[in-house]
């Protein structure tokens, strides 16, 4: 039982969940653990009952692994060794769905779902860079692209080392980062919506066209994201420096995040945020809005550069 | 089965049980644990995830064998929240039992009828 909750403990610390919550987490378990071994629960029975503080701990972390593939069905495609120094990821993808979350013993494990990848999917480890590469789609007219074309891949990548640079550029497909530490994060996408949690990064650069954006729960050095009518989402953030936005129609939404001054530019994009204190806020845009309501009175310094009907507004 | 949807019914039986009457994490683990193939750590972040969302709420009380116990209440929102669970539940439920049985329930029946038909096709 000891055991347990230790492992569980190092399981939600690598993804970087906060103290206070991990507490009541191991908290909880070690009184359910303790009413099962009242209630005389053989050791065999507890592990079964309890299984596997690893998933416990991804589910706890967000653990939006998937699009309702069953873990389970996930079959292990490759295995590369990692050397202690930081390596880079560079994926390119088309419509595949894919996600990313920490490796359980150091090594970059990568696994598929449904029918194995064809010869034309590339998948590398050379010059510490792991490449992922997909072939573009055939021509096809849109409706004869069943929905079940759509693959979805799981990549187990190590936090220590940590990941040096990390490009991510797809087009249709969605991805989801989970518990990762990266220095440099860059991400390209025309239609496919991204959602990261747990992060610990130290610059993020974001383009994307259509595609949704969603960031919560991470630690950032900064923030540079670009979007035409994507919307996007921060939440629960700490960054360190500037978060710098520009967006054509999407919209921004911003929660329980502090930065140190935020560089709007829209044409039509509003932003609605909630708990959210900057330092300052210098905004250019046609007719987008900007309204915060924060519970804490803050000295946030407005510096509106050009604006056409744009109004800041901050009700605390 | 498919994960997603299997989180969506442990939330809609851990909803019920606690619509009924407040009980500790390990008690909601093994009365669900007594009908269906379910684990602590299936159920145990679609609670804390409920909680967060202020469907229930926690309370300390001591228990006989020891530590106290924290246990899980239905708040109103939490309440008008199963509600609607339980409602969407039951149409799309009832819609598939209409589905499955259009043939009727006897497996024997369904069987000798599709048995007739595949004969007759290899007739033709």
């Amino acid at each position: 039982m000891k055991k347990y909750l230790e492992d569980l403990r190092k399981e939600l610390q690598k993804r970087h969940m906060s103290e206070t919550e991990i507490a009541d987490i191991i908290a909880d378990h070690e009184e359910m653990i303790n009413n099962a071994i009242e209630a005389g629960l053989s050791e065999d029975e507890l592990n079964k009952k309890f299984g596997d503080p690893h998933r416990l701990a991804e589910e706890l972390a967000g653990g939006e692994t998937s699009s309702g593939v069953d873990e389970d069905d996930m079959v292990l495609w490759k295995t590369f060794a990692v050397t202690s120094e930081p390596y880079s990821v560079e994926i390119k993808s088309t419509d595949e769905e894919i996600s990313f979350r920490p490796s359980k013993d150091g090594q970059i494990h990568v696994y598929y779902h449904g029918k194995r990848p064809s010869d034309k999917v590339g998948c590398t480890f050379e010059d510490n860079k792991l490449v992922f590469t997909t072939p573009k789609t055939r021509e096809m007219f849109f409706f004869m692209r069943s929905h079940g074309d759509t693959s979805y891949f799981v990549f187990e990548l190590p936090i220590e080392p940590v990941v040096d640079e990390f490009k991510l550029t797809n087009i249709n497909g969605d991805c989801h980062l989970n518990g990762l530490t990266i220095n440099q994060f860059v991400i390209n996408t025309t239609n496919g919506d991204i959602s990261c949690q747990n992060l610990s990064i130290d610059e993020v650069k974001w383009n994307t066209v259509n595609g949704d954006m969603s960031l919560s729960s991470t630690r950032a050095g900064s923030i540079l994201t670009s979007q035409i009518s994507g919307d996007m989402t921060l939440k629960k953030l700490e960054v360190k420096a500037d978060i710098k936005m520009s967006s054509v129609s999407g919209d921004i939404r911003v929660e329980d995040t502090s930065c140190d001054e935020l560089d709007l530019n829209t044409v039509s994009g509003d932003l609605i945020g909630k708990e959210f204190y900057p330092r300052k806020i210098t905004l250019r845009t046609i007719s987008g809005d900007v309204r915060i309501d924060n519970s804490e009175k803050t000295e946030i310094i407005i510096d509106k550069q050009r604006s056409l009907s744009g109004d800041i507004r901050i009700n605390s | 089965m498919n994960a997603q949807f299997k989180k969506g019914i442990i939330e809609l039986c851990v909803m019920s049980l606690l619509a009924e009457a407040d009980m500790y994490g390990y008690l909601i683990i093994s009365k669900l644990a007594e009908f269906i193939d379910v684990g602590e750590n299936t159920i145990y972040p679609i609670m804390r995830r409920l909680t967060q969302e202020g469907y229930f709420k926690t309370y300390l009380e001591p228990s006989q064998e020891g530590a106290p116990r924290k246990y899980y209440q239905m708040t109103e929102k939490g309440f008008i929240y199963y509600l609607s669970l339980r409602e969407e539940w039951d149409s799309f439920i009832g819609g598939v039992y209409q589905i499955i049985n259009q043939g009727g329930k006897k497996n024997e029946e369904i069987f000798r009828r599709f048995k007739e038909r595949i004969a007759k096709a290899s007739h033709e």
